[in-house]
């Protein structure tokens, strides 16, 4: 050995540690500040000096869900309008000022959540909370703006949900596998509604979502908190809480069947999407599904590449999904057919693949890797400023504690394989499961198996 | 999810801060340099550089060769590629799945990729398993069994990549882009190869390829993360012993000192359009650009800059006036792209079919405004703080130090790369730039502009701009050209 190797000092300031659980999971652990002010929005605060970046994030409890037909899209181009000006920050100022300081944005929407965030130079901070305070109180919904980021957000939804042809058939497979709840429209909105949006509608939905009750900053980064919380409580602490009040969204009915449709496309190869009505994330079955959907396809031996892929040689891609919402939303499986195979030969193979784990549930060896996955995954998610806050941000909307994006370091160990294997068996059955087919149109289809059959 | 991301200009730059604050809330402005990491080399020529990160326990490496795609041998287009696939079979005498069972009992995240400079495995997991991972990934990549049947198996479900590929409009365009602007050169032909040279791939042209490139002077290695420098240089030789590689006695490295390298401006000669034919495309991919600077290019940290006013941000002239005023597209970036060997300077957006040449047209504008060099003090004083912000971003995390070091390594730039960035740009003034631009960056009537769309659709009015070539998405070959000057025309 060489000298060299050790003649290295380590590294000083480290501001965060990761203790060792019971059966040697590194459970992370750091000083997260949690504060309420006096309108009851929610402050959640990490401080962190190793690097000269702040993030300031806000997470709404509103998302594509709060929407009702007619109107949907709403939340997401709402989320595209928080940029678009306000009383004090006009048009184009948000970003140009923040640009300014060396500091970004940016934000997104889903069926439960709206999240924004700025990650920028300590010195941006004033600026930053001016800046968000301006739009959380005075936003402008300029007539000019609205129509310029509606045709904005007309071109999102070409890209992603219409020339993708897996995003395409994604959101046939909600719009089928849901007949009341609405999980069952696309977060971008459908086509018809983005043509006619209006900004009343719109303003209406900012005013009663955005209310500091439906809301959670995460301050992560350089910064000093005792100097901090004063002025958030001047800046935040006199939003107005709302007077709005919201029914419930309608409960989905059980599924009694299997449903199938067929989407006839240009594509260049057949595809086959799955989904099964899933409990929401706070429900006790959801661990045991998260543990299937790791085995089935996150882990590096994942059952479904390793099956479908590399053994039979009949798929491109196939990979598992469970939808973390807040409630119950689909465990979905996507698959890619490999020239010269058809769909049905996928989707029984896959079908096995899952009837396999409700019989017998993961091996041992198994279960051990998925939860050394999820604790890794755990802990990469907390590496910078930004994933921090995001990370206990949304643990706080979707589990209702931050404290989860740290115990997700270990959340799954005491869950067993046959807990695994009974979520599997009680959810992904035939009577609860849709089937999305993507069938290339004639002409178009360079590599599919003939009609009727999969020979080469 | 749904979001408002743009067309991110993927700047290449990269540097940090490292150290704890004072108590100041601004603080003095700190100089930005990498995490303080150890440098050696083997007897053997391998090289080893390890960054200590100690925030989480967490480590990742990258265990690499130079050249990547550019070793292939003539005809076997992809062989690179192919190989580093390949290498998640894992060694000889052990199944594929019991090789990536041991990956996963290590939570690791685990890739074998080629690029076009580089073959790269990639491996992030627990500092706390170090050894272990270590011995995983030397294995794969020193001592893999390349079994007849799996070279068959990789060849056929590669086959299959190929044409799922054909799915994805972006990349048609940037295999159109590239085929064009490097026509004589190996970054010029598609990186996973051709449905020909695939079928070709043979055991022992992949056993040979993966034998010529992994030599033990080739290797190259890094290790960011929750470790001791002198525990993981340990664990390194060991774990390179165990598979065969006798490393040799490690030295501290000697740094070659930076030599900046000033090649020859390779703008466009003329306006060139290509349509990649592609029916029923909602939404046209849209390409255009020329080749750049290359790595050790003295203007490359100044059209960096000049690259995040235009093309680089939000508030960009090319986000503001096709998103944010017009609403024609949801992204639209630019980039300047150093590879080993040249670079490219590019635009990409989308839009409908119908608002194709409109936009276009927006955006050649723009670029105009750009090669006029119509930036100020302020564009500047912006772009320099928000490469630093970006840079500050990347380096916050482990397997971000580890790529910002291998991509230090395969593009040549020095071990001080980030500190002379830092310097450069706080030494860079608005007249280097406009200097660089008037050098190096093209008006509209020198680019090659390649869209991928239903020829149906926008063949005609494209036409309003020049002559259009017309391929097919599928073999690339030539459908026909549609002569300029035919506005609105169906073609």
């Amino acid at each position: 050995m060489v000298a060299g190797f050790a003649e290295v000092a380590e590294l000083a300031g480290c501001v965060l540690a990761a203790t060792f659980g019971g059966d040697g999971t590194p459970v992370p652990s750091f000083a997260v500040g949690e504060h309420r002010l006096r309108n009851g929005l929610l402050v959640l605060t990490l401080e962190d000096r190793s690097a000269p970046i702040v993030t300031f994030q806000s997470i709404w409890s509103v998302g594509s869900a709060d929407e009702r037909p007619s109107v949907t899209g709403a939340a997401h181009f709402l989320e595209h309008l928080m940029f678009d000006g306000a009383r004090k920050y006009g048009p184009k100022e948000f970003d140009r000022r923040l640009e300014q300081a060396g500091g970004s944005s940016n934000a997104f929407t889903s069926f439960d959540v709206t999240a924004y965030h700025e990650e920028f130079p300590p010195d941006a901070l004033d600026l930053v909370l001016d800046l968000e305070r301006d739009r959380m109180l005075h936003l402008a919904l300029a007539e000019e703006s609205f129509q310029s980021e509606l045709s904005t957000v007309r071109e999102e939804r070409r890209l992603r949900n219409e020339d993708d042809v897996f995003g395409a058939a994604e959101e046939l497979l909600y719009a089928t596998s849901f007949v009341a709840h609405p999980y069952q429209w696309p977060t971008v909105g459908w086509m018809a509604d983005l043509e006619r949006l209006q900004t009343d509608e719109i303003r209406q939905f900012w005013r009663d979502h955005y209310r500091p009750e439906h809301c959670t900053l995460v301050l992560a980064g350089d910064f000093a908190t005792a100097r901090l919380l004063p002025r958030l409580e001047a800046v935040f602490g006199d939003l107005p809480r709302g007077a709005a009040t919201f029914p419930p969204h309608s409960t989905e009915p059980p599924q009694r069947g299997e449903r199938r449709v067929r989407l006839e496309r240009e594509a260049e190869l057949p595809q086959v999407l799955l989904g099964w009505h899933a409990p929401a994330c706070t429900d006790p079955d959801w661990k045991g599904l998260r543990l299937a959907e790791i085995v089935l396809s996150e882990i590096n031996s994942a059952r479904l590449d390793a099956r479908l892929v590399h053994e039979l040689g009949i798929a491109v891609g196939a990979h598992a999904s469970l939808d973390e919402t807040v409630e119950p939303g689909l465990f979905a499986v996507g698959l890619t057919a490999a020239p010269g195979h058809a769909a049905d030969e996928l989707e029984q193979a896959a079908r096995a693949e899952i009837a396999r784990l409700a019989e017998s549930g993961p091996t041992d060896d198994e279960l051990a890797c998925a939860r050394a996955r999820e604790s890794a995954s755990a802990l990469r998610d907390l590496e910078t400023v930004h994933d921090r806050a995001l990370a206990l941000g949304l643990a706080q909307r979707f589990h209702g504690d931050w404290r989860f994006a740290l115990e997700r370091a270990c959340w799954l160990d005491a869950v067993t394989a046959e807990e695994v294997r009974a979520a599997v068996a009680r959810h992904l059955v035939p009577s609860n499961l849709t089937v999305v087919t993507v069938v290339p149109t004639p002409g178009d289809e360079a590599g599919a198996a003939p009609s009727g059959g999969a020979a080469r | 999810m749904n979001g408002r991301a743009i067309v991110a200009a993927a700047l290449c730059v990269a540097t940090s801060c490292a150290g704890p604050r004072s108590d100041s809330e601004a603080g003095p402005a700190r100089g930005l340099a990498l995490p303080p990491g150890e440098r050696f080399v083997f007897a053997s020529g391998t090289s080893l550089t390890i960054v200590p990160m100690h925030e989480l326990p967490l480590v990742s490496v990258r265990l690499f060769v130079e050249g990547g795609a550019r070793l292939e041998p003539a005809g076997k287009t992809g062989l690179s590629s192919f190989t580093a696939g390949l290498l998640d079979e894992g060694p000889a005498g052990m199944t594929r799945a019991q090789f990536l069972a041991r990956l996963d009992r290590l939570g690791a995240e685990f890739e074998s990729s080629g690029s076009l400079d580089g073959l790269i495995l990639s491996l992030d997991f627990l500092a706390r398993d170090l050894d272990a991972g270590l011995d995983l990934l030397f294995a794969a990549a020193l001592a893999p069994s390349f079994g007849e049947e799996a070279v068959a198996r990789a060849r056929e479900r590669t086959l299959g990549q190929l044409v799922a590929a054909r799915e994805d409009e972006e990349e048609l365009a940037r295999e159109a882009f590239f085929a064009r602007l490097f026509p004589d050169h190996r970054y010029g032909r598609p990186l996973d190869g051709t449905e020909e040279s695939v079928r070709s791939f043979t055991r022992d042209e992949v056993a040979a390829f993966h034998r010529a490139a992994f030599a033990p002077a080739s290797l190259r290695i890094v290790v960011a993360g929750d470790v001791q420098p002198a525990a993981a240089g340990l664990a390194v030789e060991r774990a390179a012993a165990l598979h065969g590689a006798e490393l040799g006695v490690a030295m501290a490295a000697q740094q070659r000192p930076f030599e900046a390298q000033r090649g020859e401006p390779a703008t466009w000669p003329r306006l060139q359009i290509v349509l990649v034919h592609k029916p029923e495309v909602a939404q046209p991919q849209v390409l255009f650009g020329c080749r750049g600077p290359g790595p050790r290019d003295p203007d490359l940290t100044a059209l960096r800059a000049a690259n995040v006013p235009f093309g680089g941000g939000f508030t960009s002239w090319l986000v503001d006036r096709l998103r944010v005023d017009l609403g024609l597209t949801y992204g639209a970036g630019s980039a300047v792209q150093p590879f080993a060997d040249g670079g490219v300077f590019y635009v990409r957006t989308f839009t409908k079919s119908a608002t194709v040449v409109p936009l276009l047209k927006e955006a050649f504008a723009l670029l105009d405004r750009l090669a006029r060099g119509e930036l100020d003090d302020a564009a500047l004083a912006r772009a320099r703080r928000a490469i630093v912000t970006r840079t500050v971003e990347r380096m916050e995390t482990t397997s971000g130090v580890a790529d910002l070091v291998k991509d230090e390594q395969l593009l040549g730039l020095g071990a001080d790369s980030v500190a002379r960035l830092s310097r450069e740009l706080d030494a860079l003034t608005l007249a280097q730039v406009r200097a660089a631009v008037a050098r190096h960056l093209p008006d509209s009537r020198h680019v090659l502009c390649v869209v991928v769309g239903d020829q149906e659709q926008i063949a005609g009015p494209l036409g309003e701009l020049g002559d259009v070539e017309v391929i097919d998405y599928r073999t690339s070959a030539p459908i026909g050209v549609a002569p300029a000057g035919r506005p609105g025309a169906r073609w």
